[in-house]
């Protein structure tokens, strides 16, 4: 092993064997472009949430009257939200998530950004109604910061900017804290919909209860968009739907343990599944959708931005070439300086 | 809080096609790995080469290695992802969503009877100088329905809980007249075989006037 962990050469073979499989499952060692990726994105989308989505922060404030804390907002004390605290927290967010987005100041933004947003989110369901389509947005935007300090250790350099990197520096890094904070957003992920199930039985005593239930017709009726009324009038349809929604969460582990295109058709039909209820009921889960990301090679997208850059900056040569070619035609066989820079494909 | 518009939505999608173009298995890559260095269980690396240094051939595949992480540094990180685990596992086994963000994952875990009534709560209200009764938007009132509908016990013992949100539907409309009465109301349908069985019955809930 390459890193500092190491199980010690006392121990047996086995036993190593077994730690290392542990800590390739617990951190797996992938490469510290995906996390800044990933981080980018989460800051994008939280900025877009706080926006669109939770955005029901400052309308509490008209209702303090409502405001029931729960166990972490008690024990930080936090207040009901105030206009004034709400925007405050709003701009921070917009200002740490933009930052974040951009790639600037990954430690000091992500830790800014994780502070403010989980008080938001204290204020946005402390009200009478918990959600749970943002705990792993949560999660992922606590444990991103922690994998920046280890982003900075492994390259010997602050600032490390994954699509802006010097030269690709980082792209050939392998981390174990990024692995961990990746790790951690898969399974709270995968738990958003593997717990639902349990929960489900434990409100009703088993899954079979609530599959066999009319819980689709009263999401129907309740939140149903015009163009899917007519499914009320065909209410056999739920049953087996209820019982595949079922089917479907307990099968959401299996994004752990698959690959390539398994893994990717499994999250497809998730996506599928969001998209649906989207069009159908309104509901978009987009919070949980967006960290589905974690499961993906996200690196590729930096690598593909810089063979892009890479070609634009091949084709601005080559035009520059044959302008210069045709205004010197004379002094043909001198050195051509715009090809400085240009790297092959 | 959940529905918001189509843009954003369509905005997210690219991104993952894009990002599974190459469905390749990582263990079907070469990855140039030295064998002191780890397998990810995830997605492996794109180890593809890529314009690098200026100036310089990038080979086709690069190598890699792997940043330190001290006894420490892994010490909290299991501990942390433990007590995560754990804290989420206590909220479903407890029911209870007091332990927010890691609560009980229970949207639309509750089983709903085939033949029982859904209610699709509503707000309405009268205004100074009419006897009309107005539908009122949740946002107007600046409250979601089911904050409304996980209140509605305390509002029903309290009425007077409703009096901020005819404020705040006030404030949305400064040049309508103030409202003298708030309603929670709700199109109540009834259910059979777990089909609405005609349409619904509006009934009201709770009533709040001003003073």
């Amino acid at each position: 092993m390459s890193t500092a962990i190491s199980t010690g050469a006392s121990t047996p073979p086995r036993a190593r064997r077994g730690t290392e499989r542990l800590l390739d499952v617990l951190t797996p060692a992938i490469p510290l472009a995906r996390l800044e990726v990933m981080r980018r994105l989460i800051s994008a989308f939280v900025v877009f949430d706080v926006l669109l989505v939770s955005n029901d922060v400052i309308g509490h404030a008209a209702n303090p009257e409502y405001f029931r804390p729960t166990a972490l907002a008690r024990l930080l004390h936090l207040p009901a939200v105030t206009p004034v605290l709400g925007w405050g927290l709003l701009v921070v967010i917009l200002a740490s998530g933009a930052l974040g987005a951009l790639g600037r100041a990954p430690r000091a933004s992500g830790v800014v950004l994780a502070v403010s947003f989980w008080i938001w989110m204290l204020y946005s369901q402390g009200y009478g109604y918990i959600s749970h389509d943002h705990v792993a947005l949560m999660v992922a935007v606590a444990v991103l910061p922690t994998a920046g300090i280890a982003g900075a250790r492994a390259d010997r350099v602050d600032g490390v900017d994954g699509f802006g990197g010097v030269g690709g520096a980082d792209a050939g890094v392998l981390s174990r804290q990024a692995g961990w904070a990746l790790r951690c957003i898969q399974l709270a992920v995968v738990l958003t919909y593997f717990y639902s199930v349990l929960e489900k039985s434990v409100i009703s005593g088993s899954p079979a209860t609530w599959a066999n239930s009319a819980v689709f017709a009263f999401a129907f009726i309740r939140r149903g968009a015009p163009w899917v009324q007519w499914m009320l009038d065909v209410p056999w349809l739920f049953r087996p739907a209820q019982w595949a929604l079922i089917a479907l969460e307990t099968m959401s582990p299996l994004a752990l343990f698959l690959r390539g295109r398994k893994l990717y058709a499994l999250i497809g039909v998730f996506l599928v599944f969001h998209l649906a209820t989207f069009v159908a009921l309104g509901i978009h889960f987009l919070p949980t959708v967006v960290c589905w990301a974690a499961f993906l090679p996200l690196e590729r997208i930096t690598a593909r931005l810089r063979r892009w850059a890479g070609r634009r900056r091949a084709a601005r040569a080559d035009a520059a070439r044959a302008s210069a070619a045709r205004a010197g035609a004379g002094r043909a066989g001198a050195p051509d300086p715009s090809r400085a820079g240009v790297e092959p494909e | 809080m959940i529905g918001v518009g189509f843009g954003p939505a369509a905005s997210a999608f690219p991104i993952v096609g894009a990002m599974t173009e190459d469905p390749a298995s990582p263990r079907d890559r070469p990855t140039g790995r030295s064998a002191d260095q780890h397998d990810d269980p995830g997605i492996g690396p794109s180890t593809a080469g890529m314009p690098g240094a200026p100036g310089g051939t990038v080979p086709r595949v690069r190598r890699t290695r792997v940043g330190r992480m001290g006894p420490v540094g892994l010490a909290w990180r299991i501990l942390a992802m433990a007590a995560g685990l754990a804290v989420l596992t206590a909220a479903q086994i407890g029911h209870t969503d007091d332990l927010f963000p890691f609560s009980a994952m229970a949207m639309f875990a509750q089983p709903r009877d085939p033949d029982g009534v859904v209610d699709d709560t509503c707000l309405e209200g009268t205004r100074e100088g009419s006897d009309e009764v107005l539908p009122i938007s949740f946002p107007d009132a600046g409250i979601a329905r089911s904050d409304v509908e996980g209140n509605l016990r305390g509002i029903r013992e309290d009425p007077q809980r409703l009096a901020p949100l005819a404020r705040a539907v006030d404030a949305h409309h400064p040049d309508e007249p103030q409202l003298t009465s708030l309603t929670v109301c709700s199109d109540r349908y009834h259910l059979r075989s777990g089909a609405p069985d005609g349409p619904p019955e509006h009934v009201t809930l709770v009533t709040w006037e001003a003073r």
